[in-house]
Formats: structure tokens, sequence, C-alpha cells
């Protein structure tokens, strides 16, 4: 009994000490982001703030058009995950209900293309984007990430697995095969749909080399871009600093916390299909 | 509605899984297409749906010939082994499906989802979602939105398959009221030969995808047209011994005994096959088998004997009254009605007739 | 479903026609359009126009110490990255699968990291690393550790970024073990136990054979994740690949090629690079893992 007692709370002590270890940047973060200038730069450091500096926000805000770089985060995200939507839906009823000349060997190409990195691809889109005229356009930040081979892939695995007879069932009924997909799958598949919405949206929302390269105009950053112009501004005023990347962090840690439960059974599904 | 079938065959890549099935079912039957797995009842139910699109032959339902016409064309309605609820709807929601597709006014389709909710007693339950019934509740509704269209003809893939065995019966007795209180003609597709005995008009026996027979059911039962028919029909199983026919008797293979027949053939080889009811312990009659008894059942009233005539060994419904006993030799006596003889090269049925008197007829 | 037809392949194809569309234009043709610019000798982008065609970029990148520093720097953050993360999350997550409360809060903490801008948390990692004000030299000074220039000085610019992946990564690892020990029938351990299999015993004869095709999916993810580092580097020394290019990676030459010098070829040229080491690796790795998985 001793020994059991013994081995729970060094499992506690261990989980804790490192759940503490996972949190303290974000804990330091939100800390520093309140502070005055001068119980920044101090040894040994001071831990609480004096006193909760929330205009240490309205000023990062006002140095740099965080405003500005909200309103394209908050763009990009949701178009990009929109768009994700409406063609994985589409592309993933076609892979597993329907029967066509060369579905096998299609869907095999787009799975080797998995294998590619990302980073092969950013020069000849670079190119192409610039003779389409979208460089330092919406349409680059977007239309390129409206498609996921990834996406296609889990929601088939899904749509798979719901049996045949639904859909004759519904062809009896009377229902034509594009409604079906919209009235009965879409509905079915709603946890598998929200799990290949978050996991875009968080990419979306983090996503840096991609508007890096495709941006050249203060307007047209994003969130993280927007950032690391402002860290080289800001340059050592790290209240400044730690109030913007608050800003970008915290959103989808709220909207990980709420929503958690899709996320964590996505990857886990993905990890256990391998 | 009369449906009616033309050599409708269905390949699959190579493989024949229906061929050339004719068929023809009149108003207001229930036609029950039995069968093992595979043995393509399910496909030709699919094609009458319109789902599979047969590779040869015609399909007509009132003489209108139905090749090429879309499922929800053919006014027909059909209930799921799988019941294919659509689980994210509400019972109500399930059975409005098929209005809501033809555009059916809300009130209107309101009030006749709600006739067939009741007409099916599910009629407290139309704001359950499926994951919330029982496999019989769950049954019903898909009655319901087969129904609810009014369709001329009502199809069932395997439906009582995953339920238990009480309730399988329950919803079988349903599913006949139901029929007959619509008198709507009905393809009940089974593998259960129980099942399609005891609700249908008549019985379509297939196997490998060819008809074996066609005939109501204790006709079928009773004058089966071949081997697969004899055996694939009753429990226990037709007994069969191997046998040779000349100068007006069957001699058993390996064994002195014969059997007495009148019949135009002469030397050829044949399976005769017994039901286990047939037999009866033989007191001076004209004509009896020798068998030994192996061993006894007990099963309810009568008592299973299991007994040996030469190499073979046959199974015997005989009454508690016979007092016979193990390793006892016995005489068996043959009713007419369950002794059948089929050709061992086809084995379809040989024309004979039993020449004894049999004092139980 | 039927057999295929004229007709269902047209209508299966306007189903697949906006993913494909977008796949097939940003990044099937790219891949091959990527090889092609690999190849270009002499290339005026503003104008694109090829002059000449040849093996060049690949000559340059066989010459270029600054692409061997990449390979090197790419190798070591691997190597001090992977095997790191493997075992900790390993060892969180059979923690976190014994039979303790809290177990959700846990999870969740240990998983924010993942959910975070790369960029964002860079930061507030330069900010840690602080020579002067930095907390983490401050921890280290209770212990009587002098303080060390992570972000400045050549030496611990590595073992900075390192650090920092660990941390931001661990999370996602811990998952995909959790959900494959989860997969363990209880049965194994109970029958082991009565076998009188200790606890140890137990991790190493069922535990860890049983876990071998999740242990394998995350190599696989976490080194190819690791091979394509970039953002880290870019946002924790502030646009600058390290101090003396000390945290040059191959992903950062790529784009240092490409977005800082405008040489097309040589930037493509690298990026195939990857492309094979990567493929390569995966190659390797699933013909050790038919091997090596125990079932």
């Amino acid at each position: 009994m001793i020994r059991d007692a013994l081995s729970k709370a060094t499992i506690y002590i261990t989980l804790s000490l490192g759940g503490v270890l996972m949190l303290l940047p974000f804990i330091w973060m939100l800390l520093t982001s309140f502070k005055a200038g001068n119980e920044v730069m101090i040894m040994p450091p001071v831990w609480f703030p004096e006193k909760f500096h929330f205009e240490n926000y309205k000023e990062a805000w006002e140095m740099a058009p965080f405003g500005r770089y909200l309103f394209n985060s908050i763009t990009v995200t949701v178009l990009s995950t929109i768009g994700e939507l409406i063609t994985t839906i589409l592309a993933a009823y076609a892979f597993s209900k329907m029967n066509f000349w060369g579905r096998d060997v299609l869907f095999a190409i787009l799975l080797g293309t998995m294998m590619v990195p990302g980073e092969v691809l950013l020069i000849p889109n670079f190119v192409l984007l610039s003779d389409l005229g979208w460089i330092d356009q919406y349409e680059a930040l977007i239309i390129p990430w409206t498609a996921s081979v990834f996406a296609i892939f889990l929601l088939r695995q899904f749509f798979l697995s719901v049996p045949k007879d639904l859909s004759y069932a519904a062809k009896i009924d009377g229902c034509s095969d594009f409604r079906f997909l919209w009235t009965i799958m879409v509905p079915l598949a709603k946890p598998a749909l929200f799990t290949i919405a978050l996991l875009k949206a968080i990419g979306s929302w983090n996503a840096f080399l991609w508007p890096l390269i495709v941006t050249s105009s203060k307007e047209m950053r994003t969130l993280p871009v927007g950032l690391t112009a402002f860290s080289t501004e800001a340059g050592t005023v790290y209240e400044l600093l730690m109030a913007a990347s608050t800003m970008i962090i915290l959103p989808m840690i709220i909207l990980y916390i709420i929503l958690q439960k899709y996320i964590i059974q996505g990857i886990a599904k993905a990890g256990i299909k391998g | 509605m009369k449906v009616k079938l033309n050599n409708l065959s269905m390949k699959f890549q190579d493989v024949v899984a229906v061929k050339e099935l004719n068929l023809s079912i009149d108003k207001g039957k229930l036609v029950s297409i039995l069968g093992p797995s595979g043995c393509g009842k399910s496909t030709t139910l699919y094609m009458i749906a319109g789902i599979y699109k047969p590779t040869d032959g015609e399909l007509f339902f009132n003489e209108k010939l139905m090749n090429g016409l879309e499922p929800e064309h053919r006014e027909i309605g059909m209930v799921f082994q799988n019941y294919a609820l659509y689980p994210h709807m509400t019972v109500l929601q399930n059975i409005m499906f098929p209005l809501k597709m033809q555009k059916v006014p809300k009130r209107g389709a309101l009030l006749r989802a709600k006739e067939m909710a009741d007409l099916v007693q599910i009629g407290h339950l139309l704001d359950r979602k499926p994951s919330q019934l029982s496999g019989g509740q769950q049954q019903r509704t898909a009655i319901a939105r087969a129904l609810v269209r009014k369709p001329k003809l009502l199809l069932f893939d395997e439906p009582l398959s995953n339920l238990d065995a009480r309730l399988r019966i329950e919803m079988r007795e349903e599913i006949r009221r139901i029929q007959k209180e619509l008198a709507i003609t009905t393809i009940f597709v089974t593998h259960d030969q129980e099942e399609a005995m005891s609700i249908s008009d008549e019985v379509l026996l297939m196997n490998e995808g060819i008809v074996q027979q066609y005939s109501p059911p204790q006709e079928m039962y009773d004058q089966p047209k071949n081997l697969f028919v004899a055996s694939f029909l009753g429990s226990p199983p037709i007994n069969q011994l191997k046998g040779k026919i000349f100068g007006k008797r069957i001699h058993l293979m390996e064994t002195e005994q014969s059997i007495p027949i009148e019949t135009e053939i002469a030397n050829e080889d044949c399976t005769i096959a017994i039901r286990p009811e047939a037999f009866y312990i033989a007191e001076g009659d004209d004509f009896s088998l020798t068998a030994k008894v192996e061993f006894i059942e007990q099963v309810g009233r009568d008592i299973m004997a299991i007994v040996t005539i030469g190499q073979a060994t046959l199974r015997a419904f005989l009454a508690r009254e016979d007092q016979i006993q193990q390793d006892e030799t016995i005489k068996l006596g043959i009713r007419k009605t369950g002794f059948h003889v089929f050709s061992s090269a086809n084995e379809q049925n040989l024309p004979i007739r039993p020449a004894w008197d049999g004092h139980k007829n | 479903m039927g057999r295929p037809t004229l007709k269902s392949t047209f209508t299966a194809f306007l189903y697949l026609l906006p993913a494909l569309l977008i796949i097939t234009v940003f990044t099937i043709y790219p891949i091959i359009k990527s090889l092609l610019i690999s190849f270009y000798n002499d290339y005026d982008f503003f104008q694109d126009i090829v002059y000449e065609r040849g093996i060049d970029s690949y000559i340059y990148l066989w010459n270029d110490p600054n692409f061997h520093l990449a390979l090197k720097n790419t190798f070591i953050f691997v190597i001090g990255v992977v095997p790191c993360s493997i075992i900790l999350s390993l060892l969180i997550a059979i923690l976190l699968n014994t039979n303790i409360k809290l177990r959700a809060l846990f999870r969740t903490v240990y998983f924010i990291p993942f959910v975070t801008s790369v960029v964002a948390v860079s930061i507030v990692w330069r900010w840690i690393f602080h020579t002067e004000y930095g907390v983490l030299n401050y921890f280290l000074g209770l212990f009587g550790v002098d303080p060390i220039a992570w972000l400045t000085d050549p030496k611990w610019a590595m073992p900075s970024l390192i650090i920092l992946s660990i941390w931001k990564g661990l999370g996602y690892n811990i998952i995909i073990f959790l959900a494959g020990l989860q997969n363990i029938n209880d049965q194994y351990y109970l029958a082991a136990k009565i076998d009188g299999a200790s606890a140890i015993k137990r991790f190493f004869f069922i535990t860890v054979p049983l876990l071998s095709p999740t242990t394998f999916f995350v190599s696989v993810v976490s080194i190819i994740g690791s091979f394509k580092v970039f953002d880290e580097i870019y946002a924790l020394f502030g646009g600058q690949p390290g101090p003396a290019s000390s945290a040059l990676t191959v992903v950062y030459y790529i784009f240092e090629k490409f977005y800082g010098e405008w040489n097309f070829g040589v930037a493509s040229a690298a990026a195939y690079c990857l492309f094979i080491i990567i493929f390569i690796l995966t190659l390797i790795q699933l013909y050790i893992g038919k091997r090596k998985v125990t079932y």
C-alpha cells in the first residue's frame, strides 16, 4: 500500500513538474506583457508586476498595424478553411462512394505528393503567383491552401465507414447523389469535418514562411509575419513584444481548449492508422 | 402491382451472380427469395429496386419496362438488413425524408408520416434518434419509411437477420399483418427457410444464381424438384441414401435391402431422400427397412433416433410410445409423402411411384 | 456502386474538379517545375527567360561550404531533437496512461505548445534565453551556473534551438503514444502479471514490442518534421540563421538562396536535395520498420 502511494506520488510530481515546464513560457509571457518598462530588465527578475499595465497592449497595437494583421489573419484562416472543407467534401465523396476510371491511380498519385516537402513547391509557386499577379494579394495567401490531400484522405476514411445501404436507401427515397452528400453524409461526418477544419485553422493561423514570401507590403502581412517585423522594430522592448505574442497565441489556445476533443481525436486517429 | 422478370441476368466482372431469371409475381402476393449466402438473392432484389443495373434481360412492373428507370421512379419501398436509418435524423424526420425529397407540402407529409408510424406502432417514439431505439423499433421505423410514399411494391433485404430469436418471430408476423392490411405486393429476401416458409405465398429458391424452384412453400417441401431443394428445406435436413434402380426396385448401396417401386427407369444410379418425420416403426407392413439404432435423443414430445442402414447414418423422428432401445435392430416404414428419388447424374426428381401399401398412408 | 462508366467518370471528375485543380496547379505542377528550375544555370526571373540549362546548381551545392554547414547543422538538429523527444514523450505518455486523476488536464497542458504559433513562442523563448535578464539564466544562476549567452554564442545557439523544438513538439508525440498505449489490450498485462513479470519486465516485454508501430510512426513524422525546421530559427535569432551561421539549416539555406539572393536554380536544387534525403530516410525507415516492428 505504501509503495503504491509512493509511486503514485512520484507520478503526480513528475507530471506536474513537466506540466509547469510546459506552461512556464506562457505564464512568463503573460506576466511580462503586463509589466512596466522598469520591471522587465532587472535581475533577479520580478515575477508579478506591481500594477497590471493593460496599456502595453494598446501601445503595441498602435506601434504596428496589428489591427490590419489580425484582420488579414482572420480573413485568410476563415476563407482557406471554408475552401478546404468544400473541396475536401466533394473529392472525398468521389473517392469513397463513386466508381470511375483511374480512381485508384489518381488517389495513389495524390498520396504520393504528401511525401514531397513543401519547400520544394516554394519557388515554382512564387514564380507562378508572380505571373498571375497575385503576389501581395489575398489570392496568394488563400487559394493555394484551399485543398489538402491529407484532409481528403482523412475524410475519405470516414466516408468509407458509412454503410452502402444508406446511399441505396436514399436513392430509393428519391435523393440525388449531390443532395445525399450534403443532407446525409456531411451531417454524419461532422466530427471528422470539425477535426479537419480545426487542424486547418491552426495551421493557417500559425503559417509563417509562405505569407512571409508572398507578401511585401505591410497591409498584407498576417500576424506571425507582422510580429517578426515588429520584433525587429521594437527590438528589446520585451513587454510590448510579449503583449503582441499573446495576441497571436491566445486565440488558438482558447480555440484548442474549447474544441480539444476534436483536435486530439483527429491526431490520435492519424497516428494509429499510420 | 404485377412484377415480371424476363431472363434477368447480372454479371460482376466475370462472376455470374444471377443467370437468366424468369419470374412473375401477382398483385398483392408476398414472395420470398430464399437461398444460401451468395446465391444471388440480394442481387436479384437490388435489380428489382434499380440499385443494380441488370447486364441482360428485362424487368416489368405491370407490363411496363423498368430497365434504365431510376429507383426513385419505380414506386417502390425498401427495408434494408441494417435498416439504413439516417442516424442524425429523428424517427419522424426519417419517415418524412422520402416525402421531403418529393417536395410534398409539410403538413400533408407530417400527417402521412404519423399515419405510417401508427400503422407500425411507433407513434410514441417520433422524437427519438435511431440509436435510442431497440432493433425491433428500428425495423418498424424502416418499414414506415419504406411505406410512406405509398409504394406499389415493397422490398425486404434480410430484414430480420439482426434481431434476436423472439423478436424475429414477432416482426415476421408484423410484416405479414402490414402486408395483408395494405394488400401490397412484397418481395422478401432471406436465408432462413423457416422464415420463408411461414410468411410467404410463394417461395423462390435460388442457388448459384439459378432458380431451383418457384412454388408455394408447402408444395416446395412436399414436391422438391431436385436434390438441392429437398436438402435445403427441412430441419433436421432430409436423409440421403445412395441406391441403384433395376427390376422395379431400388437397391440400397452396400446393403442387401431394397425398396419396391413402380417405374419405367432401369439401371440408373440414384439418391433416395427421406424426411426424418416420414419414418415410423413398421408392424407387419408389406415393406420396411431394417436399421440399427445407434443413439436416441429426446426432442420434446418426440424422440429422434439416429440409425444406420449399411454405411449410411439416418435420422428418424419416432413416437415415444415406440419404446425403442439403443443398439436394437428395428423395422422402419416410410410414409410416401416424405419419400423422393433423384437422379445421381443431374440431381433431378425421378418419376417414380412407391409400390408398397404402408398402413399409415 | 457499379462498374465505372463514361458517365460515372464524368460525374466523379466534376466532384473532384475543385480539389484537383488546386492540387495540380499548386502542388503537382510545382514539383515538376522545381526539378526543371534546379537545372537552370542562368535564369532571368523577371522576364522568365532561361539562358542556359545544366547542372551548375548541383555543382555549386557540392562545393558550397555553407550548404555543407547547413546539412551538418540539420543532422545535428535532428539527432538532438528526435531521440530526446521520443523518450520524453513516451515516458510522459506512460505516466499519463496509469490510473491517475487529472489525466485530461495534463494532456491538455502538454499539448498547448503544439497549437501555438512557432513564431510567437520563439519570440517568447528569445526573452527566456536572454543572456542578462532571461529567466533561464536566472534559474541556472541559483545553482551557481554562470550566465550563458544562449542566442549569441555560436556554441549555444543550436542547443537553444533544440530545447525550444523539443518543448514545442512534445505534446503531439504524447498524444500519439497515448493512443497507441490505449490500443494495447489490458489482458496482456494481466496475463503477464499472473505469470510473475515485474513492472519493468512488463514494460520491456509487452509495452515496447506492442507499441513498436506507434514508435515507428512517431519517429518518421518527427524526423521529417525536424528536417524542415525554419520558423523557429527565423524568429529566435531575429531573421538570422544564428550567430556565425551556427543555426543555418537546409531550409534556411533554401530560403536565403531564394529570397535573399534570388538564386532560384541553387535554391531549387537544394530543395530537391532535401526531398531526396527525406525520401531516402523514409524508405530506410519503412525497410527497418518492416523487419523490426515486432508485429
